[in-house]
């Protein structure tokens, strides 16, 4: 039996994973195991890095759907899924879903589940959105400055002061 | 920030009170959180970091954390770094990176907001001792104030949304700092390793990640963050450590049936040394401390000793070490000056 990871050296390891009734199995050789952060050492309680632990995952994916999956990149911060399978870490808060089933699959063999249980985000308060407009205001002013759009800024210096005078107010 | 004042000071965290604190040192929840619609901290410039840092620092304020401390990283020496990171303030990846990180801390070091590290939040808990669900009420409380006034990154399919997808969901991690020298001396630390990661936690050493295994010091803590709440995931690893608990009882137990004189013995000696040594390393610190911790939690030494140790665990670090002697990165001087400390707060210290 070949390595099913390297398709050259002979597999010497059987990697088993087991999440939550959910069981995968894989024939590898020593090197490859090395490279997936896989520790054949049973003794030693080390952990590899998120980095090589995404990447041991996604290496257990299919690998037809390994080229689809490379080129996908998240619209808002550019992100693409090679670089993800390389750092292990999203790029924000879009890249979970640009990444579609990708991210769902992943979710799956690293917590078992991909569907979220628990409490939801707490509405903002009165005073907590005008502090969230007002910091938006202040860094949209502050490139307006560097931009030299006196205009716009100086639009943006009254809606500030509006803002900052209702806050005091309550 | 007054360093030459905190390095004498202890975290409540290592107060040496609780419930079993003979085994388990202390409790941690930290809770995982983004600002919606700003990049991840990996992938922000300066400027965005600075824009969570206003946010943050402005929420907190409106959560009514006033007298709170904001330490900027980058306004540290690697010697205060290193301080923090024993503290448990910050991690060591966040003391490797430059730029507008940081972390606020309240409440004594038992409530901290780490900022721009992996995540643009990070809410940590700590107690003294075992006890899980309240480091969890404690976290909970701390991000339901500061959440009145952040939007946080959330999709109602993954919840809470982090850089790292091993935190998705939930966002938390909760642990236990846990000392288990006669599961290590019967050998049978390993069974409890492989079912604790058949069971979905992960044990690791004194520092967390990758770290190595001293002192007989072991952090446990949940793998998984989604599919269940909070409060299953926290019991969950509450009755795993439960066991662990008995278990190490257990084994302590048998130790002192079957071999009685030798384990008197050990921690007899490590005493006998740690009154007397001229140079110690924190390895042979650590695990001479583990033997007269075990002393205590088997009665064979006053248990108040307990006190000195947690007291010496974070003293005698390289950083606190550095501060408290003006020492330069030497680490033979600093293995005298350890030896020193320690004879000085072992003096009273009897059979």
């Amino acid at each position: 039996m070949k390595c099913q990871i390297c398709h050259t050296n002979d597999a010497t390891i059987i990697f088993t994973q087991i999440i939550n009734s959910e069981k995968i199995v894989l024939q590898i050789c020593t090197e490859c195991a090395g490279k997936k952060g896989i520790s054949i050492e049973i003794e030693k309680p080390t952990k590899p890095n998120a980095a090589s632990f995404i990447a041991g995952f996604t290496g257990i994916t299919a690998e037809a759907d390994d080229e689809k999956v490379s080129n996908l990149s998240c619209p808002v911060c550019g992100l693409t899924a090679a670089e993800f399978k390389t750092s292990g870490l999203f790029g924000c808060d879009k890249c979970p879903e640009a990444f579609g089933d990708y991210t769902s699959n992943l979710l799956k063999q690293i917590h078992g589940t991909d569907v979220y249980e628990g409490k939801k985000p707490v509405k903002l308060s009165v005073e907590g959105e005008t502090m969230q407009e007002l910091q938006k205001l202040r860094a949209e002013l502050k490139r307006c400055i560097e931009i030299e759009d006196y205009e716009r800024a100086v639009i943006l210096r009254d809606q500030i002061t509006e803002l900052e005078g209702k806050n005091i107010k309550r | 920030m007054n360093f030459e004042q905190f390095v004498h000071s202890i975290p409540a965290w290592l107060s040496g009170e609780g419930p079993e604190s003979g085994i388990v040192i202390s409790s941690r929840a930290r809770l995982a959180r983004n600002i919606r619609g700003i990049v991840y901290a990996h992938r922000a410039d300066d400027e965005q970091l600075a824009e969570v840092v206003g946010y943050v620092l402005d929420a907190a304020q409106f959560a009514g954390y006033d007298s709170c401390n904001f330490i900027r990283t980058d306004d540290l020496d690697e010697l205060h770094k290193h301080i923090l990171i024993e503290r448990h303030l910050i991690s060591t990846m966040m003391a490797s990176k430059s730029g507008n990180r940081g972390v606020i801390f309240m409440n004594g070091e038992l409530n901290s907001i780490l900022v721009n590290e992996e995540d643009h939040l990070r809410f940590q808990s700590l107690r003294s001792g075992f006890d899980p669900l309240g480091v969890l009420n404690e976290v909970e409380a701390l991000e339901s104030a500061v959440a009145r006034a952040l939007n946080f990154s959330f999709s109602p399919r993954y919840g809470y949304l982090t850089a790292c997808p091993t935190n998705i969901g939930t966002g938390l991690r909760v642990s236990v700092l846990i000392h288990l020298p006669a599961l290590v001396l019967t050998k049978e630390i390993h069974r409890v390793i492989r079912s604790s990661s058949q069971l979905g936690l992960a044990v690791r050493g004194y520092y967390g990640e990758g770290s190595d295994v001293i002192g007989n010091l072991f952090q446990i803590s949940n793998q998984r963050s989604l599919g269940k709440n909070v409060q299953e995931l926290t019991r969950a690893l509450e009755s795993v450590v439960k066991r662990i608990i008995e278990y190490e009882t257990q084994s302590a137990e048998t130790l002192m049936e079957e071999a009685k004189n030798q384990t008197e013995d050990k921690i007899a000696r490590s005493i006998g040394i740690l009154k007397t040594a001229r140079v110690l390393s924190t390895h042979e610190f650590m695990n001479l401390c583990s033997a007269v911790r075990l002393g205590c939690f088997i009665g064979f030494v006053d248990k108040n000793y307990v006190h000195i140790l947690n007291d010496l665990l974070i003293l005698t670090q390289p950083g606190h070490l550095g501060e408290r002697y003006g020492l330069k990165e030497d680490a033979m001087e600093r293995d005298y000056m350890r030896a020193e400390l320690v004879r000085e707060r072992f003096v009273d210290v009897k059979l």
